[in-house]
């Protein structure tokens, strides 16, 4: 093995490990919530940001927190209610008097500039304000009064939302929706789960967990991640399941010509494959494969999907959709599944 | 170790794997195509067996093994173009070794990554532990190779079912092969080799025919068809038989007559080849070949050439490479003759004496075989001794020119010479005296022909509930009158040559047993009467027999009239019954 392989053979070592440090960090303070924290970790190497959904107390802002602790990144929240003004979450340009008594505009600086937001409950808050994060999400700046400003890196945003209280709320626009690299489900922990909870939670609060990495750490694993190997017919399959979820594409499967409006676009597609590169990485692997794909479709793409009126009407969940999907095309050529078979 | 090394190592991996999997898939095609041919080999058997089941077994091998090649090459082909790709490979590798894909992720080409280096190390190493892959050979369309023999050997081991597909009117009596002994003679017609490539391929046809018509009557064959195929085959022969002394020849046959007519010692051949009898004209010649005076033999070499040279100008092709074979023939039996005659003066008396005694005269087939027997015999009683002065005579004599001259017989007669000196020259003499025997091509052609349809006639009356009778002569082809009476005992007729029988004989009487209204005569398109023909009926000779030939009867349906040809109507009133529903 050549030097530089030893090499890369040791960085990948080290993302498993560190994915692992984390995971189990993080295990600690979230309980039972392994998926949410995977899923979570994935989104932060490919470079993305994650909206979590769930009801309110499943510790949707704690793991925000917990994972801020862990990575030794600035965190900033911001609290989303219908009264929120853009330049609340951007921040502005404020009159001050300096030592000579001459007045300047100085910068004040919103919560948009931290390493890590946390954007709690963010349907909650009008579209022109949610609008305001498209900027930062997408192009990693904001502008203020005409002047461009770079935000930290790495910077990720994880918003949350009540899928519960609708009323009130403002749906978040296709295309916010869409600059998420993952919309991950949080769900209500079971029996034993609470228990943990219930134990953990009411008694002496524990020390924050220590950190993990730093943000030159995280920079370097998103780095990596995107150098991680992804083979032609993979590309091919990823390529096809995102052209099947089109309702008006000949390969589309019945339930998608039934129950969807637009199909997942090539920000879906770019997405799946980020997200499978970053689970690869995080299991000390160099390439990705048809599993990481698999494991990474439903997060990726749920979010991409907009259902028809039928298929509201019918109830049909976005997941089953991307289920059908990945029941209905196949991975490999069809000769060479019957080779295999 | 560089990239490009790493790179060279997994890719020397791959192949291996991927040679063995692309191997297999071929060969699975193969087996499906070979399952395929086999499938098609049935059908060809299944049409054999049900529609065309007289057909002899042995045509069909050909068809069968070239369908299961064409099926195999086809499989083939269809396998090469269906070949997995690298990629096909990298994706077939990966499933069966349960990996996380590594080696499709390898042979992807990549832009230039650090991670692109542990790809194929990693997947090296992956291939490099992994036993021999390869797909499963058998599919659910290797079914049709078993289910392809089970129809195919079926057809070739069980007798078609000749009886439900030309099922017999009731009380029709069926002909079969073990009864019908006489065709037998039809198929030594194969083996008959001639110098006319003419007569050969003529000779060859009819074999052919007889083959088909044995084929049938093994399975059984109705009566009526029997005897309608043998009179066709006949008809055959006698066509084959006129064609051997066709028109064409009739001149160069006058010319040649005439070379023979200038000695009386020569008339029995010139009747002989007169009449066109080449077998007679053949005996003739051996006879003069092996006569006593060399002043007849003399004249028989001369007349043979100048009637060889008269048909060669009379454009008589034919008759002139006869009369030509006829010469050599004459040349080989004459210095058999004289070899015989030299070996007999050298014998001790008492050995010798009976050996001239039976070679003072021209020889017959039958006497050169008593000759060949009792010379035999005689060198057998000789010690190895005497054999041996017996050789060194025969030597002076070869070398004295006694024999003749010709280079390969000198050759032929040296090596006899040896062999007597070497003690074992009985059988090489027995074979060269039982040579003289031989007949001209022509004349086996013609005899082969007279054989065959001699078996036929006797088969023709076995079908007909007859008992065999001996063949009579023929008419044109036998002994003329003047020569007396034909093997039956009846006279012969007179000859259709220019031979100078006195007319006096007459032919066999027609038999009245021999209805031949099944048989199809070759019709002309162009004459009027279709769907009618005249047929032969022995019972009123020139009687006209109507047959459908596949032609629509007005106000009577073919199936009406098989119906009286089935029927149990006697066979003297069937034709009348026909022709009242057929007019």
């Amino acid at each position: 093995m050549t030097d530089s392989g030893a090499e890369m053979e040791r960085e990948l070592a080290r993302a498993h490990q560190a994915s692992r440090q984390l995971e189990q960090a993080m295990s600690r303070v979230i309980v039972g919530q392994t998926d949410v924290i995977r899923q979570t970790l994935w989104c932060l190497l490919a470079g993305g940001h994650v909206l979590l959904e769930g009801a309110p107390g499943l510790g949707k802002t704690l793991l925000v927190r917990t994972l801020s602790d862990c990575l030794h990144l600035s965190f900033s929240r911001i609290q989303f209610t219908p009264d929120l003004m853009p330049s609340d979450i951007t921040g502005t340009n404020v009159l001050v008097l300096d030592q000579r008594a001459s007045e300047r505009f100085e910068l004040y600086r919103g919560p948009i500039f931290g390493q890590l937001v946390l954007a709690d409950e963010i349907n909650r808050a009008t579209p022109k304000t949610q609008s305001a994060l498209l900027e930062a999400m997408q192009e990693r700046a904001v502008t203020i009064a005409g002047k461009r400003h770079p935000l930290p890196s790495p910077f990720m945003v994880l918003a949350t939302e009540n899928p519960i209280e609708m009323e009130g709320t403002y749906s978040l626009p296709e295309a916010q929706l869409d600059r998420f690299l993952l919309k991950v489900l949080v769900p209500s922990p079971g029996p034993d789960e609470l228990t943990d909870i219930l134990a953990l939670t009411t008694g002496e609060q524990g020390p924050p967990p220590e950190p993990i990495l730093s943000d030159a750490d995280v920079e370097r694993l998103q780095r990596l991640c995107r150098e991680v190997v992804v083979a032609r017919p993979l590309l091919d399959y990823v390529s096809r399941l995102v052209s099947a979820s089109d309702p008006q594409s000949d390969t589309a499967p019945a339930l998608v010509k039934q129950a969807l409006r637009y199909g997942a676009g090539v920000r879906g597609g770019q997405s799946v494959v980020l997200a499978a590169k970053a689970r690869a990485l995080l299991e000390g692997r160099a390439n990705v494969s048809f599993e990481d794909l698999r494991a990474v479709a439903k997060p990726a793409l749920r979010h991409r999907l907009l259902l028809s009126f039928a298929g509201e009407a019918d109830g049909t969940r976005s997941d089953d959709v991307v289920a059908k999907l990945l029941e209905h095309v196949p991975e490999r050529p069809p000769a060479v599944q019957r080779a295999i078979a | 170790m560089n990239d490009s090394a790493e790179r060279t190592v997994f890719l020397r991996s791959f192949r291996r794997h991927a040679q063995s999997v692309r191997r297999a898939r071929l060969l699975r095609f193969a087996l499906a195509g070979l399952g395929l041919g086999t499938c098609l080999a049935s059908a060809i058997a299944g049409v054999r067996f049900f529609l065309l089941p007289d057909r002899p077994l042995a045509e069909l091998t050909l068809p069968c093994v070239l369908a299961a090649l064409v099926g195999t090459a086809a499989g083939l082909v269809y396998g090469w173009r269906r070949r997995f790709s690298d990629e096909s490979v990298g994706l077939f590798l990966d499933a069966r070794l349960g990996q996380n894909d590594e080696i499709s992720a390898a042979l992807t080409p990549q832009e230039s990554t650090r991670l692109v280096q542990t790809v194929y190390e990693r997947a090296a190493k992956l291939l490099a532990g992994a036993e021999t892959m390869r797909p499963a050979i058998l599919s659910r369309a290797h079914l049709s190779l078993p289910l392809g023999l089970a129809l195919l050997l079926p057809s070739l081991l069980l007798t078609p079912p000749v009886h439900r597909l030309q099922k017999p009117a009731t009380g029709a009596e069926l002909a079969r092969m073990d009864e019908l002994p006489g065709l037998a003679a039809l198929e030594r017609l194969e083996r008959i080799e001639t110098l006319d490539p003419d007569t050969e391929r003529r000779l060859d046809a009819l074999a052919e025919r007889a083959k088909k018509l044995e084929g049938q009557l093994e399975n059984g064959l109705e009566k009526r068809a029997a005897q309608a195929s043998i009179a066709e085959l006949r008809d055959d022969i006698d066509t084959a038989i006129a064609e051997l002394t066709s028109a064409d020849q009739q001149a160069g046959l006058a010319s040649a007559v005439d070379e023979f007519s200038r000695s009386a010692a020569l008339r029995g051949a010139r009747d002989a080849l007169g009449r066109g009898d080449i077998v007679r004209f053949d005996a003739e010649m051996q006879s003069l070949a092996t006569a006593a005076e060399q002043s007849s033999r003399d004249a028989a070499r001369e007349a043979l050439e100048r009637a060889r040279d008269a048909a060669r100008a009379k454009g008589a092709r034919a008759l002139s490479s006869a009369l030509a074979e006829q010469q050599r023939l004459f040349e080989q039996r004459e210095r058999t003759s004289r070899l015989a005659r030299q070996l007999a003066s050298s014998l001790p008396s008492e050995l010798g004496k009976p050996l001239s005694d039976s070679l003072g005269g021209a020889l017959s087939d039958e006497s050169m075989q008593q000759l060949a027997d009792a010379m035999e015999k005689a060198l057998q009683s000789l010690s190895d001794e005497e054999l041996s002065t017996l050789g060194e005579r025969l030597r002076k004599a070869i070398e004295n020119g006694d024999l003749g001259s010709g280079p390969l017989d000198q050759e032929e007669l040296q090596r006899l010479a040896k062999s007597f000196q070497n003690g074992h020259g009985q059988k090489e003499l027995r074979e060269m005296l039982q040579r003289l025997s031989r007949q001209s091509d022509a004349a086996q052609a013609m005899r082969g022909l007279l054989d065959a349809d001699d078996g036929l006639r006797q088969a023709q009356r076995r079908a007909a509930g007859l008992l065999p009778v001996p063949r009579a002569a023929r008419q044109g082809m036998g002994t003329n009158g003047a020569e007396g009476n034909s093997e039956s005992g009846s006279e012969g007729g007179p000859g259709r040559g220019p031979g100078t029988g006195d007319h006096a004989g007459q032919t066999d009487p027609v038999s009245g047993d021999e209805l031949r209204a099944l048989a199809r005569p070759r019709l002309d398109p162009k004459l009027p009467l279709q769907g009618a023909a005249v047929g032969r009926t022995s019972a009123r000779p020139g009687e006209t027999a109507l047959t459908p030939q596949g032609a629509p009867l007005p106000g009577v349906s073919a199936e009406q009239l098989r119906g009286v040809e089935h029927s149990n109507i006697p066979e003297e009133y069937r034709e009348q019954v026909s022709r009242y529903f057929a007019p």
